[in-house]
């Protein structure tokens, strides 16, 4: 009897706590972890999308002084200044520099600008886009007092370009003045 | 449990903390780099500009008169633009045109000069042909 008894009281008795992690401490456990698994995720997210804007950022710098100097170039060596309907009713005009025996056309694109080179004897042309988030162009052409040329540039704010974040690296409006006829070909 | 909480918010918030200012730094950068570029743009204008005006018009008086394109002045915070003409008479005469080009950072303090300088030659010094 008392070898039964000893039986039953050993089957209803609690069994020895075990090293282990009660429900509060495993859901705080996992909440914390989830934190921390969503705020690496942004900073992640953030840090790619912050090389992706270096990387385009340095490319359009790089366009951009690529423009200026070939413009001012162009300017320099050109004989005449004009601007001209484009052939497409829509789009903006076209800046025309006479060089002797080529023409060489400035066009506003949506991707950016245009420059083309025309030898009226050859022809043949030569073509070049400079790639930019281009907005508007607008030129001054020179007047006799004064020969400089002057071409604003107005990029497309982020928004319109369609990023999700302000980037920064480029100015937003910007202009590029030149002489025209400094260095004219003979 | 207590220990192992305040030990995670630790750790967590010295990540934010210095992850956060590194985004920070970043977009001063970038912000410092879109100026230093209009800046540089500013001073090639004016040295177009006045660089190639008559020999006999560049002098100190006329170059004080330079003003800064509105595109700059509205983009860079309080600029200050120096143009300055020191003629040198050692053969070949000339003078040497300097544009210096200032403006604030957002701490308030100035940003170093930006400076470009060109050479102008007087006319009867130049011996033809095209550059």
């Amino acid at each position: 009897m008392n070898a039964l008894h000893s039986v039953r009281t050993s089957r209803c008795s609690r069994p020895q706590s075990r090293p282990g992690f009660t429900l509060l401490e495993t859901v705080i456990a996992v909440a914390l972890l989830s934190a921390l698994l969503t705020m690496s995720a942004q900073l992640l997210h953030t840090l790619l999308l912050t090389s992706d804007q270096t990387h385009r950022l340095l490319t359009d710098q790089n366009t951009y002084q690529r423009l200026s100097v070939q413009l001012r170039q162009d300017a320099h060596r050109a004989t005449a200044v004009r601007l001209e309907p484009s052939t497409t009713p829509t789009a903006p005009p076209q800046l025309i520099f006479e060089q002797g025996d080529s023409q060489i056309v400035y066009q506003q694109l949506a991707r950016g600008i245009e420059r083309t080179t025309q030898r009226r004897e050859q022809s043949s042309s030569h073509r070049d886009v400079f790639h930019l988030p281009v907005k508007t162009v607008e030129v001054e052409l020179p007047t006799p007092d004064n020969s400089l040329l002057n071409m604003r540039i107005t990029l497309r704010s982020p928004v319109e370009a369609g990023q999700k974040r302000y980037a920064y690296g480029v100015p937003q409006q910007s202009e590029i003045r030149t002489r025209v006829g400094i260095l004219q070909t003979p | 449990m207590v220990w192992e909480l305040t030990l995670t918010l630790t750790l967590m918030a010295s990540a934010m903390a210095l992850a956060l200012p590194m985004l920070q730094v970043w977009r001063l950068q970038q912000r410092a780099q879109a100026r230093q570029m209009l800046a540089l743009q500013e001073l090639s204008n004016q040295l177009e500009d006045w660089g190639h005006r008559p020999y006999a018009e560049l002098t100190p008086a006329a170059v004080a008169t330079a003003n800064l394109s509105d595109v700059a002045a509205r983009q860079l915070p309080q600029p200050q633009l120096t143009l300055t003409v020191t003629e040198f008479t050692a053969a070949p005469a000339g003078k040497r045109l300097q544009a210096a080009l200032t403006w604030q950072r957002a701490s308030g303090t100035a940003v170093p000069p930006l400076t470009l300088t060109t050479w102008v030659f007087a006319p009867s010094t130049t011996t033809g042909g095209t550059p």
